[in-house]
């Protein structure tokens, strides 16, 4: 065995030895080894990546442990696992550096010992991440499935304001449903087939279809693990708690929530689809009509919910709503280009909404701390870079040229095209709509933004319900963080094909 | 959804309040008092009409609970009935855990073996849940307390402030030696019978409750401080992870673990699920405690 195929458990149990050495680490300390380990996975996967594209290999599995396949755990990994295993953390370390602190100047001073904490939650939830990733056992998944909940959870209420705890309760309760929906959809799975490991799943799946058995337990066991998984990711009507959930923190851990966490539960989505039950088994069910209804449903209500509210951040958030709409049209349309477009699109969603969470923060900071979008007229200018990162994700997620954007949505309408004329007719009127939508709300709050108009002295108290923004941060790094984003979504572009290419032979292999 | 409706239910009562406040105060010219009449009417409207929509509200989601209830039910029916012998889980995977799981394993309580060997790495996931629980709860319910002002200010509501009670004094302390012996003996003997980390750890944080109801919080500090809790903690799970991490590295590049096996049977035995077994009660034992000393007074 290669030395390199060592890389993914190698970054997953150090991202868990991570956590138990932040959380007795002072805050200073834990901060430095929280970043480093995050730089570290990221570039373990990078090179992990180039290994797997040089010399051509297929997709690997790894033995944790003494026991093969249907008897121990194990993780997988080709291309795509390892391309995202290297966006992720390097995302969430962007996140980490460019946000600000976890706690205002004087709350910090009281309580040392809490940032620690935060750090040790982060460094169990991109541990979370890469499990999702790279694992190939059902249950195994689900295990780290509920520390993404819970994790999260903590990244939504940390701070222990009213609406924190209100935002983090909403949340808590839509994500256990979903839990709950995801394992009972695992443990019927389990009475049916005897196995958890994703390969030997596929091959009784397989066998129970072919011999008509049991249709109505399969239907009902993807129709679980769908809307479980679903409920988490927000999918549209699944929804409520996500515009209070992605605004109730400071900038990095709305970053991270709404950027990285939705997307590890739409991954497991699609690798149980692909790998667990086959398209074929899930076109059957008419599973992806569903989907592509409620993507389409959430492009539409999101953004409309999105130029209805007044509050930068939630306006944000409900934006996150719409473009996992834009993911899951991707996985509704089908295996092959329309899941290749599905990804793309989560990796540019990735890269944008934590650059648009985190440019926002400094936005904010520059006005005042101010939470509605009127009283921000101006902040672009005060702080042009932010200003500048902000405009560039809101282009990205509008889909202008030079961002990813563009590529996802005319792969998303090519990918239509293909399909009988009343879905292409829909999807394509969709798109136009959504687009239309976006540039709505997007170039309303550029307007604002970098309007010349000098607000006066920043506003002295927020209005009510509107989270108080920390200090501005003093970050050395915070500039390049948004700068190494900004680069992400851009060369999403000019790289397109290359990633195109990438991405078609992680599917492959997936 | 439904807390949109509640939202409007509190702001028509809101609305309505000031107007009904207002009436009380006496001197109102008729003409105001009309108009006043004439918004209370309004809101009581409002009211009304948020009260019909909580109803729709809440017969909605019972009858959408219901159907799915039904839907799962239905689909219950259509699985392998229980308990049959030739169920698809009576298949090679749990036939090698029940037949080959000593020699393997070394563990006579095959249900660690499974456990804490053949799928280790779901098990050190689950002690990782328990970390991140603790974690968020340390996020929102410490209080550091300065050494000047002794008493926080819940601590005079606590039970532990209360004078010591002469029953639940000694019944702890004739009962707390005993529980947590039983649960370090749960925890032992969890490859060689019935037990384990999970269950001692938890027999074992609940005598420690228990003995932080009866003598109070600052006997107890003395040996268990949220320093200790916190060495504890990291040492369990970084000794899981790490030990793990030697395990998963021999076995996938197929090299010589040293890890003695040891007879099964003997206390000292099954390779790495002792170890492992006492790591994960310290988590459990940990976390327990942790959970009510927090939730009762903001600290360890």
């Amino acid at each position: 065995m290669p030395w390199w195929q060592n890389i993914p458990f190698l970054s997953l149990l150090l991202c868990l030895l991570s956590a138990a050495v932040c959380f007795v680490l002072p805050s200073r300390a834990s901060r430095i080894w929280s970043r480093s380990v995050l730089g570290l996975c990221a570039a373990g996967a990078a090179l992990l990546l180039f290994f797997l594209l040089r010399e051509n290999a297929g997709p690997f599995t790894y033995m944790m442990g003494h026991f093969p396949a249907p008897w121990g755990n194990e993780i997988r990994c080709g291309v795509l696992e390892a391309l995202l295993a290297a966006l992720f953390p390097l995302i969430m370390l962007c996140a980490l550096v460019s946000g600000s602190p976890w706690l205002s100047g004087a709350a910090r001073g009281v309580s040392s010992g809490r940032e620690s904490a935060c750090d040790a939650l982060c460094m169990l939830l991109s541990a979370a991440l890469l499990a999702q990733i790279y694992s190939n056992d059902l249950f195994t998944c689900y295990v780290f499935v509920e520390i993404m909940t819970l994790t999260a959870c903590a990244l939504i209420v940390f701070r222990g304001t009213g609406k924190a705890l209100a935002a983090a309760m909403r949340y808590m309760v839509m994500n256990l449903v979903g839990s709950g929906l995801f394992l009972l959809g695992v443990a019927l799975l389990y009475d049916l087939t005897g196995h958890l490991l994703m390969e030997y799943l596929h091959t009784s799946i397989r066998a129970l279809v072919l011999s008509g058995r049991h249709q109505r337990s399969l239907t009902l066991i993807l129709a679980l693990i769908t809307s479980g998984l679903g409920i988490k990711s927000a999918l549209f009507p699944f929804h409520s708690w996500v515009p209070d959930a992605y605004s109730s923190g400071v900038p990095s851990s709305n970053a991270i929530v709404s950027s990285l966490v939705s997307k590890g539960y739409i991954l497991l989505l699609m690798k149980i689809y692909a790998r667990v039950f086959g398209w074929d088994a899930v076109l059957a069910s008419r599973v992806d009509l569903v989907l592509l209804l409620f993507a389409m449903a959430g492009m539409i209500f999101g953004s409309l919910a999105a130029i209805r509210t007044r509050d930068f951040l939630r306006m944000t958030a409900w934006s996150s709503v719409a473009q996992i709409g834009y993911i899951y049209l991707g996985i509704g349309l089908g295996a092959g280009a329309g899941y290749q477009a599905a990804l793309f699109h989560l990796i540019v969603h990735a890269f944008s909404k934590a650059l648009l969470f985190l440019a926002g923060g400094h936005l904010q900071a520059a006005a005042g701390g101010a939470g509605d979008l009127e009283s921000l007229s101006g902040a672009a200018r005060r702080k042009p870079w932010a200003g500048g990162c902000w405009t560039l994700a809101a282009c990205a997620l509008t889909g202008l040229p030079f961002t990813g954007g563009l590529v996802s949505k005319l792969l998303l309408g090519q990918e239509a095209l293909r399909h009988s004329l009343p879905v292409a007719a829909a999807v394509l009127a969709v798109l136009a709509l959504s687009t239309l939508l976006n540039v709505l709300y997007f170039l309303r709050t550029a307007m604002i933004l970098w309007s010349p108009e000098k607000s006066p002295a920043p506003a002295a108290a927020p209005p009510m319900g509107s989270p108080p923004v920390t200090p501005a941060p003093r970050f050395p790094l915070s500039a390049p963080a948004l700068g190494l984003l900004a680069l992400g979504i851009l060369l999403t572009f000019l790289l397109a094909s290359p990633l195109l290419e990438a991405l078609e032979t992680g599917l492959i292999q997936f | 959804m439904k807390a949109d409706l509640d939202r409007d239910l509190v702001s028509s009562l809101d609305e309505a309040l000031p107007e009904e406040s207002h009436l009380d105060s006496g001197h109102l010219h008729r003409h105001d008092a009309g108009v006043a009449r004439q918004d209370r009417r309004l809101a009581a409207g409002e009211n009304r009409a948020a009260r019909v929509s909580l109803l729709v509200y809440r017969s909605i989601s019972v009858l959408a609970a219901l159907a799915v209830i039904l839907i799962l039910l239905w689909g219950v029916l259509d699985l392998p009935l229980f308990g049959r012998g030739n169920n698809p889980v009576e298949n090679e995977v749990s036939l090698r855990y029940l037949q080959s799981g000593l020699q393997e394993g070394g563990a006579v309580n095959l249900v660690a073996n499974m456990i804490l060997d053949y799928r280790a790495f779901d098990t050190l996931g689950e002690s990782n849940v328990l970390f991140a629980a603790c974690c968020t709860v340390i996020l929102l319910l410490r209080r550091i307390q300065d050494r000047e002002s002794a008493v926080s200010p819940l601590g005079e509501a606590s039970p532990s402030a209360l004078p010591e009670d002469p029953v639940l004094a000694l019944g702890a302390r004739v009962l707390c030696p005993v529980i947590l012996l039983f649960g370090i003996y749960i925890i032992l003997n969890g490859h060689l019978g019935p037990g384990g980390g999970f269950s001692g750890g938890a027999v074992m944080g609940a005598g420690l409750i228990l003995l932080r109801n009866a003598l109070g919080t600052e006997r107890i500090g003395r040996f268990f401080s949220y320093r200790t809790f916190r060495r504890a903690v990291f040492a369990a799970l970084s000794f899981y992870a790490l030990s793990k991490a030697w395990s998963f590295y021999t076995g996938a590049n197929r090299l010589p673990s040293f890890i003695p096996a040891g007879t099964p049977g003997a206390i000292l035995s099954a390779g790495l699920i002792l170890p492992l077994n006492i790591a994960v009660g310290l988590v459990v034992c940990c976390t327990m405690y942790g959970f009510f000393a927090l939730f009762e007074k903001g600290d360890i």
